[in-house]
């Protein structure tokens, strides 16, 4: 039986991800993973990079790279401002793989004018890519 | 009159303009189509975020944040976005008196200049006013990137206060025949829309409503940062369409002048050719009677 639905869009300073109904969410806030099903109260927060996950009706599921940005429901709808959202068969594992071996290279060599917070940050959003994908 | 290899030659140099506008036009009218379709797909982003800011302006007065700082305007940096290329009507001609008659306005104010585009670093670069900032060449489908570097160059001056107000100078697109310069203040960000009305129950922020400005506000300059750049290059696109089938309609028009004077000239030549031929032929005549 299909669950209680709600509308949600996912968009990027680029373009319109996602819109649609559905049945719920899983979203990797920036304190920890969380779910939203309808109903939820109103809620805003932000996003680390990480893998997010959407219930559609009828037990199908999608799932998407995100590189943070936020996310506002108010219980009937949800709406997720990303800064980077990719569907799998989007990534490109060739430069994923390219940026991840950089990060690492970079962050083990630790030169003195290595920008810890930002080579972490790019380490972590090469690693979601590549999560989402089911690679590595 | 023009000798008629003269008008051949015309003719023909005219036709080979023809043949570059009319293949710019081409180009104009495919880039303005990808233009026009980035536009529409910028809108949700920027309707959003404009969404996300109304629903925190109740708590905004709480919060301190440098970009939210009211100073006395003393320092004022203007942002300006033109085209690299020129050809493309009074594109850049338009945007940039626009913002030279700003900069004249605001006089016992300092200025500085934060220039997207080479038309508007040529410009002024000339003039004496302190170029802050300048970004040639933004690629040609705007990289995130780029975005975040043109709004770090003038955000974080406004940080330190090196400036108390920044203004974004772009050409709003509305259709290729009709684009208009614009002005829109950016920093600093000013409490939008209406107060939300009282009663809404105050959503839950996770980690904090400051944290969530922290992020939120650079964003929103982003935001609308790119909404310019991506404005702005479909106007460039669509005033070089308007401008160049104009020069190609004006070609078409010239060839045809030349043509026909090119056939008036040809029509003299056999004319007068015709008139030698019988005279002599009427003289040979006459000396033979004779």
């Amino acid at each position: 039986m299909d669950g209680p639905q709600f509308s949600l869009e996912v968009v990027t300073l680029k373009k319109l991800i996602f819109s649609g109904m559905v049945e719920g969410i899983t979203a990797p806030g920036s304190v920890g993973y969380f779910g939203i099903l309808k109903g939820h109260t109103p809620f805003v927060s932000g996003l680390q990079p990480g893998i997010f996950t959407v219930s559609l009706p009828r037990g199908e599921r999608e799932t998407m790279a995100i590189s943070g940005g936020f996310l506002l429901t108010d219980g009937n709808k949800v709406i997720v401002l990303a800064d980077s959202a990719e569907a799998p068969n989007e990534i490109d594992l060739e430069r994923t793989r390219a940026s991840r071996d950089r990060a690492q290279r970079r962050i083990s060599e630790s030169p003195p004018d290595l920008d810890v917070p930002r080579a972490k940050a790019s380490l972590a959003r090469a690693l979601t890519r590549l999560k989402a994908a089911g690679a590595s | 009159m023009l000798g008629m290899r003269e008008i051949r030659r015309r003719i023909r140099s005219v036709n080979s303009i023809q043949q570059i506008t009319r293949a710019m036009q081409m180009v104009a009218v495919s880039r303005l189509k990808r233009a026009e379709e980035r536009l529409h797909s910028a809108r949700p982003y920027a309707e959003k975020i404009q969404e996300l800011m109304e629903s925190l302006a109740p708590s905004l007065p709480q919060i301190e944040h440098p970009l939210l700082a009211k100073r006395e305007p003393r320092r004022i940096a203007l942002v300006l976005i033109t085209s690299d290329k020129g050809l493309c009507g009074a594109f850049n001609a338009n945007i940039i008196q626009y913002a030279h008659r700003f900069i004249e306005e605001s006089s016992g104010k300092e200025i500085k200049l934060f220039l997207v585009g080479k038309k508007g670093y040529d410009f002024f670069s000339r003039r004496s006013y302190p170029i802050e900032y300048y970004l040639p060449q933004v690629s040609r489908d705007i990289s995130p990137q780029e975005v975040k570097e043109i709004s770090n160059s003038f955000v974080q001056g406004f940080e330190k206060g090196l400036h108390d107000e920044v203004y974004l100078f772009y050409t709003q697109f509305r259709t290729a025949m009709n684009t208009v310069p614009t002005q829109k203040k950016l920093l600093p960000i000013e409490s939008p829309g209406p107060e939300s009305e009282q009663g809404a129950s105050e959503p839950i922020y996770e980690p904090s409503a400051e944290e969530i400005m922290n992020e939120l506000l650079p964003r929103y300059i982003q935001a609308h940062v790119y909404k310019g750049l991506v404005e702005s290059s479909a106007s460039e696109h669509g005033s070089r369409m308007v401008s160049m089938k104009n020069a190609t309609d004006n070609a078409e028009e010239m060839i045809k002048t030349l043509t026909l004077s090119y056939n008036k000239a040809r029509q003299a030549s056999i004319t007068k050719e015709i008139i030698e031929v019988t005279t002599a032929s009427e003289a040979l005549k006459y000396a033979r009677e004779s």
